[in-house]
């Protein structure tokens, strides 16, 4: 079932854009401002991490699972 | 503020609350109706990542440092992106091999190696104990700010010497909960449930005080960043550093990637306890929003505080203080136990895991090599276990006592972060890499783990004054490049960073190095297979390669000792069921005695168990060579077409013998068929004379009387003729099929040719023939039937005068003594015999004469019988040319032995 | 005038016995006893039939069979084989050889006789 392949590889990617979001020196160009009286980088921290939890769930929680599709073996 | 009996009141409430959730989980375990089959339960157990130093540390880090207390949250949520691609791969893996811890995983992919599995036992726990002293150390301080904030009730000795109270009561509820058994899964659902309870109890209380920071002592979040940002100091924190904070961060995120798989307690939640690998799907968004709650009110926490606090109070008390500050001290009392929540959690499992840990991987395969490992094991283990629990938290304890307000919460859990990230490399090259090699591993490991030591470890110790100040200072041997903060000269790095580079350096480099100039074992080779290639599990029976001689019982027996006997049986019983075969007729074979090394597996540890199961299954090493034979299927398909190629060989050999055998059948059969025409065609003739001329005179009753009487005598004459045939017939017949009764005597053959030559007188005079008989006195006797010697002897000389010319003919009758025998010889001076046919004339039926004359009288049968006569009695008889120009029948008989005569 | 018959065998008797049922049914007999000896009688004077047994000496009588069949100036010469041996194979043989007749011994003397005047009879019509 390549569907849960893809959706497996996806997860990867988000990982791969996760580490390039999450550390500097993307996190530089957040740091010092503030949006609204809040810290720049504590909005952006939390947004993308927002982001990312849910991208993942959006993904996960369709329906095939990857351990129902690998799950052969009983 | 805070009466201590109240604290120690509510203290023990909520531990009991625990003890009696756990022992809820535990029963609805036996019962069958999980408490913990949830993937949310299951998301909430993995929180247990989120200790006192998240609850505590957290605040306090931010306090200081600003945001980066974060990397160790979102590495965890970057790992969880790859929960398909690699999590779930240690899931499955673990659960085909009945994986029972951190060290068990790595002990088993790289061939089952029990250095391996103590080596990682060994990083395991001495990095776990400053985490452990942590949280000990996280309650008490707790405890203390609690009591003492603003004089309270201080004084009171209970209180003084909290570590040592809360270790008992964490030491006592690990025991009670994570040593009940010993069983084959390794899980604790009493401890899943309460550690799962806990998390709940942690989110809430911290959330609580966020919210109270946010809403009751300030005018909501805005309010704290705005009123923080007008104080310099504090709008620091609200920026990253420069370069350097930089690589502290990524450094961090990269350690927090590793820990939460590599962390014992993080692989006891997440793949031991783990019920059902669906669960993992939602956890891998559950966990990092929990994550993410939890941190969220981390940084504004910390501003109000430090907004709010006196200067001067300890960072890592700032949960605390801020609702003591404000005068909420019950809400202070939450947090504290949330803060407890979070120690207790992380103590209770990490025992529970260094403690299996211990008892597998060093202590078990340490009795075996003693051989002090005997009958009544099960105990044995759980005491092993208990002690572990007891000594691990002990150790933590003396930590605390020894090392004292040195580092912050969250630096002694960086450091070991940093221990436990030891072995992420071996595990990611374990699981992506196949030719990742023990020795690599080894080499790795114990290199990362020695520069580990020395410049993280060393230096936290030796800041307590124990070590020469020229060691940390100058280096060892004074030589600068080895000063533990500053290793080969790189200077400036915050201490964790500069040890996590070098560590991982040397580790990463040793494992590929290594790995790439050293082969594997067959045994590593194949597990190496079945981790990288075969993570499903799915042929964790067949693709196992074993070979040797086991008995089922004495797997039985064995696996017996550590599981109990009913297990056990029902255990193997399944495995028959699964099979389709009766249980009793289990075979011993790679199946059986997986399973056998399965079960024990989850009770002591895969390289235990392969040492255990060794010594019932007499496994014979299998080569290199072998293995890749076994491996390789084109060659069992040529071996196959070899096997095949032999067997049509055989196959035509076999044929053209049955061809042969065929041929000599069916030359027997025309050979018969000959016979019976010729057997056919001698008794017609007769009978045609016969018939006609009987009718002849039927049909001719006035026929003249001279006629009648030669008819007549024709018809007697052919009679005869029938009659002699047949009676020549039985003959043969008698003969052949060895009926005849012979009357062996001693015989004298010039008696018995005298004889015969007497009574046949008459047919020579007849003939007109002349018959000479040359007979000496002193001719031997022989052991014969006399009678058939006579009928031989009568035989051939009716032959001779038969074939003898009329009136000329002359026969010669002679006896003469040979070396060993008597030779009797009949000559005539007949056509004699052409040397082509002197063989064939004494087979039936033959008769060699001139073929343009009319037929000699006689059956043909005469010569064949006389042959049969004279072999039986032990003699020859042959033909050949006489010197008058006719023929010489021979007979030569065996001279009878004295020693016979004797007797 | 009797048609003219053969009588080629080696058992005197049989001979004997067939000699005198066949001059008896009115025919011109001639006897031999080997397979050169009935063929150098054909050729001296052209019976109308010849009694021929197979296993008579020197040529066989299949031999003197497929010599009477080979030749054209024989061709109205009939042929009635005569054989102690039993069985179809035999008799197959002799009728593919082109022999008019097979005859088993020992055969009744009646019906050989009716036989051979039938085959004559036959032949003139």
């Amino acid at each position: 079932m390549p569907r849960e392949v893809r959706r497996r590889d996806r997860l990867v990617a988000l990982f791969a854009l996760g580490v390039a979001l999450f550390n500097p020196p993307v996190l530089w160009l957040f740091t010092g401002a503030t949006v609204f009286g809040w810290p720049l980088l504590f909005v952006y921290l939390f947004c993308v991490w927002g982001v990312v939890t849910a991208l993942i769930a959006l993904t996960v929680e369709r329906k095939g699972s990857w351990s129902n599709r690998a799950n052969v073996k009983e | 503020m805070l009466a201590s009996s109240f604290l120690l009141v509510a203290a023990a409430a909520y531990m009991g609350l625990l003890f009696v959730i756990a022992t809820i989980g535990d029963r609805r375990a036996v019962t069958g109706r999980s408490l913990i089959n949830s993937s949310i339960v299951y998301a909430l157990s993995l929180a247990v990542y989120c200790t006192s130093w998240t609850f505590f540390g957290s605040v306090g880090r931010a306090a200081t440092r600003g945001l980066d207390f974060l990397p160790i949250y979102l590495g965890p949520t970057l790992v969880f992106c790859l929960g398909w691609a690699f999590l779930n791969r240690i899931l499955r893996v673990s659960k085909a091999h009945r994986i029972t811890s951190i060290a068990d995983l790595l002990a088993s992919r790289f061939g089952k190696s029990g250095a391996v599995a103590g080596l990682v036992t060994v990083i395991a726990v001495i990095g776990s104990v400053p985490y452990i002293a942590l949280q000990l150390k996280a309650v008490s301080t707790s405890l203390k700010v609690l009591h003492d904030y603003q004089g309270g009730l201080g004084g009171s000795g209970i209180l003084r010497d909290t570590e040592i109270w809360v270790a008992c009561v964490l030491a006592l509820f690990a025991i009670l909960f994570g040593t009940r058994k010993i069983d084959a899964s390794e899980r604790h659902e009493g401890i899943v449930a309460a550690v799962a309870f806990e998390s709940i109890v942690k989110l809430v209380s911290f959330v609580a005080v966020g919210l109270f920071a946010g809403v009751v002592l300030f005018d909501g979040f805005g309010d704290i960043f705005a009123r923080a940002s007008a104080e310099p100091s504090l709008a620091q924190q609200f920026k990253l550093g420069g370069p350097l904070a930089g690589i502290d961060w990524i450094t961090m995120t990269f350690l927090a990637m590793a820990a939460i798989v590599c962390l014992p307690r993080q692989f006891q939640v997440m793949v031991v306890e783990n019920v059902d690998e669906r669960h993992l799907d939602r956890a891998l968004w559950l966990f990092p929003a929990y994550l993410l709650a939890i941190n969220l009110f981390v940084f504004p926490i910390a501003l109000a505080a430090l907004l709010t606090v006196p200067k001067g109070t300890d960072p890592d008390t700032l949960v605390l203080t801020l609702p003591l500050v404000a005068g909420y001290s019950g809400l202070a009392l939450l947090a504290f136990l949330g803060g407890l929540s979070a120690a207790a959690s992380m103590v209770i499992v990490e025992t529970v895991a260094l403690s299996t840990m211990i008892c597998n991987d060093l202590v078990v395969p340490l009795l075996l090599r003693c051989g002090w490992l005997g009958l009544g094991t099960r105990p044995v283990l759980l005491g092993i276990r208990r002690a572990a629990i007891v000594i691990v938290v002990l150790l933590g304890f003396t930590y605390v006592r020894l090392v004292r307000e040195t580092y912050g919460l969250v630096s002694i859990g960086l450091v070991s972060f940093a221990a436990v990230a030891q072995f992420f490399p071996a595990i990611v090259f374990g699981l992506f890499w196949r030719r990742a090699t023990r020795a690599g591993v080894l080499t790795g490991v114990s290199l990362g783990f020695v520069v580990w030591a020395y410049t993280l470890l060393l230096p936290s110790i030796g800041s307590q004054g124990w070590l020469p100040r020229e060691l940390l200072e100058h280096g060892a041997f004074g030589l600068s490049a080895l000063r533990p903060s500053a290793l080969f000269g790189l200077d400036g790095l915050d201490p964790v960073t500069h040890g996590v580079f070098w560590s991982m350096l040397l580790n990463i480099t040793a494992i590929v190095g290594v790995s790439l100039f050293v082969d594997q074992s067959a045994l590593e080779r194949g597990q190496a297979a079945l981790f990288v290639d075969d993570w499903n599990g799915l042929k964790r029976d067949e693709g196992r390669l074993w070979r040797g001689t086991a008995q089922v019982a004495d797997l039985v027996q064995l696996v017996g000792h550590f599981l109990g006997e009913a297990r056990t049986r029902e255990a193997f019983a399944e495995e028959a069921r699964r099979r389709g075969r009766d249980p009793a007729l289990l075979a011993a074979d790679a199946g059986t005695v997986n399973l056998a090394e399965r079960l024990l597996a989850g009770a002591i540890g895969s390289a235990s168990a392969r040492v255990l199961v060794a010594s019932v299954a007499h496994e014979e090493p299998i080569g290199a060579e072998e293995v890749m034979r076994i491996l390789d299927e084109t060659s069992q398909a040529i071996e196959y077409s070899r096997r095949l190629e032999r067997q049509s060989q055989a196959l035509e050999a076999t044929t053209a013998e049955l061809r042969r055998a065929n041929e000599r059948l069916r030359e027997l059969d025309r050979l018969k068929d000959d016979f019976v025409s010729t057997v056919s065609h001698e008794l017609r003739t007769p009978l045609t004379s016969i018939r006609s001329f009987s009718e002849i005179l039927l049909d001719n009753p006035s026929l003249e009387e001279g006629r009648r009487q030669e008819f007549l005598r024709i018809v007697v004459a052919e009679s005869e003729r029938l009659t002699r045939l047949i009676n020549d017939m039985l003959d043969v017949a008698k003969i052949q099929s060895g009926s005849v009764e012979w009357h062996m005597e001693s015989v004298s053959v010039a008696a018995v040719a005298r004889e015969a030559a007497t009574a046949l007188g008459q047919l020579f005079r007849d003939k007109n023939v002349a018959l000479m008989v040359d007979l000496p006195e002193d001719i031997s006797t022989t052991l014969a039937d006399r009678d058939r010697l006579f009928q031989v002897v009568v035989n051939l000389l009716s032959n001779a005068v038969k074939f003898s010319p009329k009136d000329a003919g002359r026969v010669t009758l002679t006896v003469v003594n040979e070396a060993d025998g008597v030779r009797l010889s009949v000559a005539d001076n007949g056509p004699g015999i052409a040397p082509a046919h002197r063989d064939m004339i004494f087979e039936r039926f033959r008769q060699v004469g001139d073929m343009l004359t009319a037929k000699p009288e006689g059956s043909g049968l005469g010569l064949a019988i006389s042959r049969m006569i004279i072999e039986h009695f032990g003699g020859r008889a042959w033909v050949e040319d006489a010197p008058s120009g006719g023929a010489v029948f021979n007979v030569w008989l065996p001279r009878k032995r004295a020693a016979a005569s004797a007797a | 005038m009797g048609a003219s018959i053969l009588v080629a065998d080696d058992e005197p008797n049989i001979v004997l016995s067939l000699e005198f049922l066949l001059r008896q049914a009115g025919f011109r007999v001639r006897t031999v006893s080997n397979g050169e000896a009935a063929l150098a009688a054909i050729a001296e004077e052209p019976p109308d039939l010849v009694l021929l047994d197979v296993m008579i000496p020197g040529r066989d009588g299949y031999a003197v069979c497929q010599e009477i069949r080979a030749n054209p100036d024989w061709h109205n010469v009939r042929v009635v084989m005569l054989t102690a041996r039993g069985g179809e194979i035999q008799r197959e043989k002799g009728l593919s050889l082109g022999a008019d007749d097979y005859v088993t011994k020992p055969f009744s003397t009646r019906e050989l006789v009716e036989r051979v005047r039938r085959i004559l009879g036959a032949a003139r019509n």
